[in-house]
């Protein structure tokens, strides 16, 4: 089945087969309809020849008997086995073909006026009397006139002016009457009635429509059990057939993803109309054309019946694939237009949204209000002008009740604003504010409490950091000031002992190390937890990469490096404090002076990407590193294995937390030797 | 001879001081707080004060503004806390100083120095038509002389003229270019790193601690700058 499902052959030759099949299923199901308005289903064939002729001459007795109601006086039918004869209501007759031949079947039918009715109110200028009034003059049409005038209506009440009646409108006589019941219209009817007579002449000598028939029914009755059968057995697999055709719809290749061929994108209503339309031109040219009565005309109606058929299976199929993408309302011409429609209308609320909440809030409210009565005054005074002192009655109660409320929700607006501000010694006012209103009050006179207790508490936490690392860092730097003091005088005694004088030099040695490590351990603590004050200014970042240069000129070349400065030639601007990106850009420099391969260039770029600016350092590493950008950062990691370079550990730490604290962005990269900083700062203008 | 009153609640500190200032010649007097302070500087003639700010009772800034009531002597201040706010307040009460705990003797003694030779040489010398000064910085633009709390300073040409033009308006931040083009007389084309490196050699020249200058500042990211807010003298 899968595979079938994917197969293009098996799709063809099922909608071919679905053609066959609807053919076979019209031809018999017509067939059928025609054996069975014959009786040949209750009647034997004999009896079933007589309903075909009876049917056959009854549909020509009409055609007849309206040809002369419009005014044709040629004989109809005439080279036919069917002869009539038209009486008038009187019984007088009108016109015959009929010459008192041998006949096979004879019969006659009432043919009655052919009318439009229309229930109306007639307004009567004297009342009783005329109860029926034809328009147009009654002698113009004695006969009509005559049977409508006797109709009296003893219960109709005298003064009425008005009365519903049935208007008539005839089409035989193009004329009108108003009768006042059914009843009346009914007698009318009967009274003009024709009487049609029709004959068939026995032994058939003309090869007509009724011959047609009879040999018709002779072919057909031996098939009166076969065809129904064939109608229902076509249909059925031809329903089969459709049902297999929607499931395989979408399917290729036997996969069970579903495929969506060109016509599928098209829009769901554009390709619908473009089907309808099809079907529509096609039934169109069908009827337009009046397809002759011959077998010509019946292949051509069904291959156009065939056609239209395949359309609208097209339509199915495409329908099926549109349900099983499930894209049956995205892809719609409609469904996109009510979308964008719901998009401006969107936009267009917000745009007006926007404009009122730039009003004051007072005066927006009274727009609105405003504009909200005025529409209530123009339907009162359209509809019923007694309301007027209605509404200005429910205005003089409505408008203090909402401005009153307006008014206390602007305080609640003004307080709420105030507390968010940043303004915590204010208190919402709830003096003359009730219900809700007043909670609500409440509610944010407690929010500013809780802030309160917060930023107390913050503050409280933030100054015992800020207070901790002062008091550790004095009470650490004042026993080093003596140890340093005191081995410095220490080495200014006249020793005569030499180990002495060298252990007295490691002691100056470390305890310098030891300041320098205390010194920016410090540095760090503050730096990381934020207790350093940051007082941001303009900083251009060109001049403060000459500074830094000049200031490093001399190390760098004792170190054998060669600075390459690279900056945009317009100025970057960024906010920070200059003097902790100077400490920034000291602990990175620093960091290569010290552990850059001599004779190696340094490149420091500064450039603009976007609204960012972006600062390189980029150098040649001495030692191998071994360790990610990112560990490098950590405290207390060094780059060289050894540890016996003069440096803390701390920094590149101390130059991220520093970098961060004045909201930039610190990252290095490694690869392989080369040794890359980046910082990146947000610019201003 | 010139009296120093040495004030720390730690007295391996004081005795250590005591033995640098002695050293170099100084008199020394000592206290280990604050009140000790005040007594001894209203009996004695003293021509500076050493002070640190957190001893307990009376503290260094407590004892400065006591100090500062009805005298003029020079202090500096020892800090251990390192904190900004604390030297600008210090800085702000009147001290003319300050040294960072560790600190290096060979530093403490060198702005000691200073501040006595400014105290009692400069202080009665009226300054001269053509001279400009900062800190105990003086330039006399007549006989084209840098002089540092007196003595004098051999200044390069370019160096000179660039202490000239930041001495000429104290406080006001020159960018690098903009000096660059007021000394050498030209545009720069990208040697504006050049100023630095001559900033940088005066510095070296006239502060004690080039790295944490007192006068000649560098606003980092902006230019250079006479900072007169620290020097009370100019």
């Amino acid at each position: 089945m899968k595979k079938l499902r994917g197969s293009f052959a098996a799709k063809l030759v099922a909608v071919i087969t679905l053609c066959v099949l609807v053919v076979i299923c019209v031809l018999a199901a017509v067939g059928t309809a025609y054996l069975s308005d014959s009786d040949a289903y209750s009647m034997d064939l004999k009896q079933a020849e007589e309903r075909a002729i009876e049917n056959q001459a009854i549909g020509w007795l009409y055609d007849a008997a309206e040809s002369y109601k419009e005014g044709n006086t040629q004989p109809q039918l005439t080279n036919t086995n069917f002869r009539y004869t038209l009486l008038s209501p009187e019984g007088e007759e009108l016109f015959s073909t009929y010459e008192g031949e041998k006949t096979r079947w004879e019969g006659s039918q009432q043919i009655q006026p052919r009318f439009y009715v229309e229930h109306i109110s007639v307004e009567y200028p004297e009342p009783a009397k005329a109860e029926v009034t034809p328009t147009p003059s009654p002698t113009e049409a004695p006969a009509e006139a005559e049977m409508a005038e006797p109709t009296p209506q003893p219960t109709l009440p005298p003064t009425t002016a008005t009365r519903n009646v049935l208007h008539v409108f005839c089409y035989d006589t193009n004329e009108e009457f108003n009768f006042l019941s059914d009843a009346d219209l009914i007698r009318w009817r009967n009274a003009n009635a024709l009487t049609a007579k029709g004959y068939v002449l026995a032994e058939l000598p003309v090869a007509d429509g009724i011959s047609q028939a009879i040999s018709r029914i002779d072919r057909l009755y031996g098939y009166r059990v076969l065809l129904p059968v064939a109608a229902g057995l076509s249909f059925v697999l031809g329903v089969l057939l459709f049902l297999f055709l929607l499931s395989a719809a979408g399917h290729r290749d036997s996969g069970e993803e579903i495929t969506e061929s060109f016509v599928d994108r098209i829009p769901l209503d554009l390709f619908t109309l473009l089907i309808a339309s099809g079907i529509c031109a096609i039934v169109a040219f069908g009827f337009g054309f009046g397809l002759p009565g011959n077998i010509v005309g019946y292949a051509l109606g069904m291959v156009l019946l065939l056609g239209a058929g395949l359309l609208f299976l097209l339509w199915c199929m495409s329908f099926a694939v549109r349900v099983k993408k499930k894209s049956l309302w995205q892809n719609c011409l409609l469904t996109r237009l009510w979308r964008w429609c719901g998009r401006v209308l969107r936009n267009g609320g917000h745009l007006l949204g926007r404009g009122l909440r730039a009003l004051p809030m007072l005066g927006r409210w009274v727009l609105i209000l405003g504009a909200f009565l005025l529409a209530e005054l123009l339907i009162l005074a359209i509809f019923n002008g007694e309301g007027v002192v209605l509404w200005v009655l429910h205005i003089l109660v409505l408008c203090p009740a909402v401005l009153f409320l307006i008014w206390s929700m602007r305080r609640l607006r003004l307080g709420a604003r105030e507390i968010a501000g940043g303004n915590l010694s204010y208190t919402v006012d709830t003096k003359y504010l009730f219900g809700e209103l007043k909670d609500h009050a409440e509610d944010l006179n407690h929010i500013r409490d809780g802030m309160n207790t917060a930023v107390e508490e913050r503050m409280k936490s933030e100054h015992f950091k800020s207070e901790l690392i002062t008091n550790v860092s004095h009470d650490i730097k004042t026993p080093l000031t003596s140890i340093i003091n005191y081995v410095d005088l220490l080495e200014k005694e006249e020793l005569d002992n030499e180990r002495a004088k060298e252990y007295v030099e490691v002691l100056s040695r470390q305890s310098a190390k030891l300041k320098k490590l205390i010194d920016d351990l410090i540095e760090a603590s503050k730096a990381s937890t934020g207790v350093l004050a940051v007082h941001p200014e303009r900083c251009e970042l060109g001049v403060l990469l000459d500074q830094c240069a000049g200031e490093y000129a001399e190390r760098f070349g004792k170190a054998g490096l060669e600075l390459v400065l690279l900056k945009p030639r317009e100025p970057v601007t960024i906010l920070a404090d200059g003097r902790h990106i100077w400490r920034t850009f000291d602990n990175l420099l620093g960091n290569i002076v010290k552990y850059a391969q001599p004779n190696t260039r340094v490149y420091w770029n500064l450039s603009r990407e976007g609204d960012k600016a972006i600062v390189i350092f980029r150098n040649i590493s001495r030692e191998q590193l071994n360790l990610s950008g990112e560990e490098l950062m950590e405290r207390f990691v060094r780059g060289d294995s050894s540890r016996n370079t003069d440096g803390s550990g701390l920094g590149l730490a101390i130059a991220r937390s520093l970098t961060q604290l004045q909201g930039g962005e610190m990252d290095i990269t490694v690869d392989g030797d080369l040794f890359k900083v980046t910082l990146r700062f947000d610019c201003i203008e | 001879m010139y009296k120093v009153l040495i004030c720390d609640d730690e007295r391996d500190i004081v005795s250590a001081l005591k033995i640098y200032l002695e050293a170099e010649g100084y008199e020394t007097l000592c206290a280990y707080n604050g009140q000790e302070a005040l007594a001894l500087l209203a009996r004695e003639e003293v021509q500076l004060v050493l002070l640190d700010i957190m001893m307990p009772g009376l503290d260094g800034i407590a004892t400065l503004s006591r100090l500062r009531e009805d005298s003029n002597v020079p202090v500096i201040f020892l800090t251990a806390k390192g904190e900004d706010t604390d030297k600008i307040l210090g800085l702000n009460l009147g001290a003319d100083d300050y040294v960072t705990k560790p600190f290096n003797p060979v530093e403490l003694l060198a702005r000691v120095r200073s501040q006595l030779r400014r105290y009692t040489q400069l202080g009665a010398v009226p300054p001269k038509r053509n001279e400009l000064r900062a800190g105990g910085i003086c330039l006399d633009d007549e006989s084209k002389t840098v002089t540092l709390d007196g003595e004098p300073v051999s200044l390069t040409p370019t160096e000179y003229d660039i202490l000239r033009l930041l001495l000429q308006s104290p406080g006001r931040v020159f960018r690098p270019d903009a000096i660059y083009r007021a000394v050498w007389r030209e545009e720069p084309f990208g040697a504006e790193s050049t100023v630095a490196v001559h900033i940088r050699h005066l510095r070296e020249k006239l502060e004690i601690d080039p790295a944490n200058p007192r006068c000649i500042k560098a606003v980092w990211g902006q230019g250079y700058k006479i900072d007169t807010n620290d020097s009370k003298d100019s």
